[in-house]
């Protein structure tokens, strides 16, 4: 949610180095970082610290795992992926390598995703080079919608 | 020769001891009631209660020219009775649903067609009996259901 | 709006926002309910659930195939459109391609300018080219409208309208015009329109071009309706040119229940003239009627008691070169019959019947006739012992005035033994049966030669006639009996199954008196103690072969009465041979019949038939036929010419191409192949 970057961040992790000139801090041997409804876990990341409080992460794992309550509405964002990069200003999450999201119930599943959690548009790609056997396309998975009326309900 | 009286000896009893004949009335159904009346070692019962149902799914009758004489009059017809019934007991289907045809010929007289109307019925009821026969004695072959009876998976 | 599945999107590259909308590229495959769509790029709008896709589009779903260019579809609804469709659909895979698809809901197409066809990929021998194609899988019916019917690039037929079935089911087909020659009427053109008025209902419109004769019209109504059914055929013709009048035939079958037991039927024919169906019957069957039933019925039974009244009386076409009697009308005729139940092993059986019988010239009355009897069945499964005693009573009120009456007691008594002994036969454990049956009937004489004779005839002597009482059928004479009937009748059945598979019998009568009824037969002389012998055999001796004959002799079986047997070795279904030989010395009829259905190549197969009369050197009818079946079409080419009244003969010929499932082109020789040959198999 918009609201998660002004919450404070409280950060679990193996090693941390701090550069309060540049506002770089790195972190390493196991991350677990929780700001408000966004929890990210993963092997190494690198938090900026913006001048207009806003915050960039790049981090890496096998897998990394981010977890966010999308804005306003009580579905939740799951993702997990190689590589991840998160701009808390433009709410862009970048997946990279076996990236997967789920958000609600449908599910996609590619070689790389980007996708805003405030206007919600997602753009996914395959890796045309993918090992063989591996389907190197891009999938996803719609749940069918129960009738509008029925979402109503809590 | 070989040849002993039916039945004496190794009676093999009926696979079931009651039985139920589902069949459109006045037909080969009745017959078979009748018949299976006589009986003594079964019981006709309705389909609720009996053991085993016995289906007649349809009767047919045909009839065709046989022979023509030399001036195209027809002088014989043949009838060509078809029955097909099936046996259900319990939830296994012992005979599948089988059609049994049989043929009666008969001269054709133009000067006695009321006669030989009469005659058709005759036939008739003769086919259904000799039908019904062929049916009981495909029942009589039936093994006993000892265990649960576990469908012998049917040869190719 | 059916609960679907999850959806499986695929693709190189998708963009998209939220659940709403997404945009796939490269080779993309969508995947819903077990549809699969494929394309070079697919949009998906999730909340109106439409589908673009382009530029190559494919759809799939169980067997069903449509390729083509740009794609909408509306998934919930079904509808859209594909451009430039190639299609297979369908059980039997009608298959072809289009301008434009539109999808009208589940199931169900139309294309614009199609061509349509059920010969498999790779053979198109033939097409339905369709200004506009409708294809309706929920009730397999296609519909071509401004279509021609293309074979082999040629075209044969154009129609404004068309129908055909989908699934192969449905009535013939779309009905097509018939050229041929049949009867005694020349050239024949008809062009049937069949008409699909309701599920449970449809016509045929046949305008029949006889080229000697003029037009004519064949008209068929049938209807389907609860618990009832029937059909009204009308044919007319306005003015014959050969007979010089208008001539029509009328034929109404109906059938109905009315309610539990009660049941009610008409089957009134009729036509103008006697010579009606030998100059328009294009079969023998048709050609050779004689004797049009109009008669009505009720029928009540319920449990062991049945009644029947019925309304009967025939039309006679009278050939000049062969006069036949007119037969009574009964009007009306009521029969009861009632088997009470009693304690075992008794059985009552009431049998009634009351009949007023009217006729043009001869003497007419009324006559009823009571039989109630009682038998004591004793069964077991070595034999059984059936004694009988009835009595019959008949009383007539005729219309000079006389009344007469007949009461007679009738004793009988029928007995069986059962032998069994197993054995191997043809390699297979099986039970020969051994079955002596022996039944005695004792009718004392009653003179009935001043009686009239309204309904009964001698009948033929055969196994059933041998146990039963009376030799005369119908009630108008009683024949006095002191007779005992001997048979042994041997079977073959299988032991696991109890199948039958072969069956042996020989029969004879023996008479303890001199006969004093007779109808219009002379009696028999004062020595003959024995009735003719009879001697059957049937059965399947080896496999693919049946095989049933009968011989009749004379008491002590010298001279041979009647002999027949049927030969048939049919390998598997298309190949067939039939033997058929009948000799009867009282009808003076010897004859042998040979027919048959045989490939001769690959594609090429023959059937034949040769009914020859050896008595009077001459055949009977003749048949030849050639079948070339093309995989997704046959063509039939048969001529026959057989024997009709007034030593006429007809020779029909027959052409015919059809296309599977679709329809027939061309004069219709199934029916006949199915008489004239026994055991004959379509070959598509």
């Amino acid at each position: 949610e918009k609201a998660d970057s002004g919450k404070p961040i409280n950060v679990d992790a193996g090693r941390v180095s701090q550069d309060q000139k540049t506002g770089r801090s790195v972190l390493e041997g196991g991350v677990r970082l929780v700001q408000g409804t966004l929890s990210l876990d993963a092997d190494q990341a690198v938090i900026t610290e913006q001048a207009d409080g806003e915050q960039t992460v790049q981090a890496s794992g096998r897998p990394v795992k981010f977890k966010q309550k999308m804005e306003g509405q009580e579905v939740w964002l799951d993702a997990r992926s190689d590589k991840l990069d998160y701009d808390s200003k433009t709410g862009d999450v970048k997946l990279t390598g076996n990236a997967w999201l789920k958000r609600g119930q449908d599910e996609l599943s590619g070689s790389h995703i980007v996708y805003n959690s405030v206007t919600e548009i997602f753009r996914a790609e395959g890796n045309a080079s993918a090992t063989p056997g591996t389907d190197g396309r891009v999938k996803l998975v719609i749940q069918p919608k129960k009738k509008p009326e029925s979402q109503a309900k809590p | 020769c070989g040849f002993h009286l039916r039945g004496l000896g190794a009676t093999t009893p009926l696979a079931f001891a009651s039985l139920n004949v589902t069949a459109p009335a006045g037909g080969l159904g009745d017959v078979l009631g009748r018949q299976l009346s006589l009986r003594p070692d079964l019981k006709l019962l309705a389909a609720k209660e009996a053991e085993a149902v016995l289906a007649v799914e349809n009767e047919a009758m045909d009839k065709q020219i046989l022979t023509v004489n030399k001036s195209g009059r027809v002088t014989e017809y043949q009838l060509i009775y078809r029955a097909r019934f099936s046996l259900r007991q319990g939830a296994v289907e012992r005979i599948p649903s089988t059609e049994l045809t049989l043929r009666r010929d008969y001269s054709f007289d133009e000067n006695n067609v009321l006669g030989k109307e009469a005659e058709e019925q005759i036939l008739v009821r003769d086919m259904r009996s000799d039908a019904a026969q062929q049916i009981i004695r495909r029942l009589a072959a039936l093994k006993p259901a000892a265990a649960p009876y576990t469908p012998v998976p049917a040869a190719q | 709006e059916e609960v679907s599945g999850p959806t499986v999107l695929q693709a190189d590259k998708i963009e998209g926002t939220g659940n709403t909308e997404a945009r796939a590229s490269g080779n993309v495959a969508l995947d819903r309910d077990g549809r699969r769509i494929e394309a070079q790029w697919l949009k998906l709008f999730e909340t109106t659930r439409e589908i673009r896709a382009g530029d190559q589009t494919r759809l799939s779903q169980q067997g069903d195939l449509l390729e083509g260019g740009e794609l909408y579809l509306k998934e919930d609804t079904r509808t859209g459109e594909l451009d430039a469709p190639r299609y297979r659909l369908g059980q039997r895979q009608g298959r072809g391609d289009a301008v434009k698809l539109l999808f009208e809901g589940k199931d169900k197409y139309r294309l614009n300018k199609a061509r349509f066809t059920t010969c498999q990929v790779g053979q198109d021998d033939w097409f339905i080219r369709a200004r506009e194609l409708e294809l309706d899988y929920t009730r397999n019916v296609g519909v071509a409208r401004n279509s021609t019917i293309e074979f082999k690039g040629v075209p044969l037929l154009y129609s404004p309208y068309l129908d055909f079935s989908l699934d192969g089911s449905r009535k013939s087909g779309f009905l097509s015009p018939s050229i041929g020659s049949s009867g005694s009427g020349g050239f024949e053109l008809i062009v049937p329109y069949y008409w699909n008025i309701a599920p449970n209902m449809d016509a045929t419109i046949a305008p029949r071009l006889i080229s000697k004769r003029g037009l004519m019209f064949n008209n068929e109504f049938r209807y389907l309706g609860q618990d009832m059914a029937g059909q009204l055929t009308v044919e007319t013709i306005l003015k014959d040119r050969v007979y010089g009048s208008s001539r029509s035939a009328f034929r109404l079958q109906h059938e109905q229940g009315l309610a539990p037991g009660l049941r009610t039927g008409l089957n009134l024919q009729k036509t103008t003239d006697d010579r009606y169906f030998a100059d328009f019957g294009d079969r023998i069957a048709v050609a050779s009627q004689t004797f049009l039933p109009r008669e009505g019925y009720l029928s009540y039974s319920h449990g062991n008691f049945g009644a029947v009244l019925r309304m009967q009386r025939y039309q006679t076409l009278q050939d000049p070169t062969n006069p036949v009697a007119v037969p009574y009308a009964r009007l009306p005729q009521l029969t009861v019959n009632y088997q009470p139940v009693l304690p075992a092993p008794f059985r009552l059986d009431l049998n009634g019947e009351a009949v007023s019988f009217h006729h043009p010239t001869q003497l007419t009355g009324e006559r009823v006739v009571a039989y109630p009897s009682l038998s004591m069945p004793m069964e077991q499964a070595w034999g059984f012992v059936t004694p009988k005693v009835g009595l019959h009573l008949s009383h007539y009120k005729l219309d000079d005035g006389r009344s007469l009456s007949r009461n007679l007691p009738i004793f009988s008594v029928d007995s069986g033994l059962y032998f069994d002994r197993e054995g191997q036969f043809f390699g297979k454990d099986m039970v020969q049966s051994l079955e002596p049956r022996a039944y005695y009937v004792r009718i004392p004489h009653r003179d009935q030669s001043a009686f009239p004779n309204f309904d009964s005839g001698v009948a033929d002597f055969n196994f059933a006639q041998m146990f039963s009482e009376n030799q005369y059928t119908g009630s108008d004479r009683i024949n006095d009996a002191n007779q005992l009937t001997l048979a042994l009748t041997s079977r073959l059945f299988e032991a696991d199954s109890g199948i039958e598979r072969a069956r042996v019998a020989v029969g004879q009568r023996f008479y303890f008196d001199r006969q004093r009824v007779t109808l219009n037969e002379a009696a028999r002389s004062q020595d003959t103690s024995a009735s003719d012998l009879i001697a059957t055999a049937g059965g399947q001796p080896f496999d693919h072969w049946w095989m049933d004959g009968a011989v009749q002799t004379d008491g002590n079986g010298h001279q041979t009465r009647k002999a027949a047997l049927n030969l048939r070795y049919q390998p598997e279904a298309g190949k067939l041979l039939n033997l058929r030989y009948r000799l009867d010395r009282l009808t003076d009829i010897k004859q042998i019949d040979l027919s048959a259905q045989w490939p001769v190549s690959a594609r090429w197969h023959v059937v034949a038939r040769q009914n020859w009369s050896i008595r009077d050197k001459r055949s009977l009818e003749r048949l030849l036929g050639l079948e070339y079946n093309g995989g997704c079409w046959v063509f039939r080419m048969v001529s026959q010419r057989f024997v009709t009244s007034g030593n006429q003969t007809s020779s029909p010929f027959f052409l015919q191409l059809e296309l599977n499932d679709v329809g027939r082109l061309g004069s219709n020789p199934l029916q006949t192949l199915k008489e004239s040959i026994p055991g004959y198999t379509k070959l598509n």
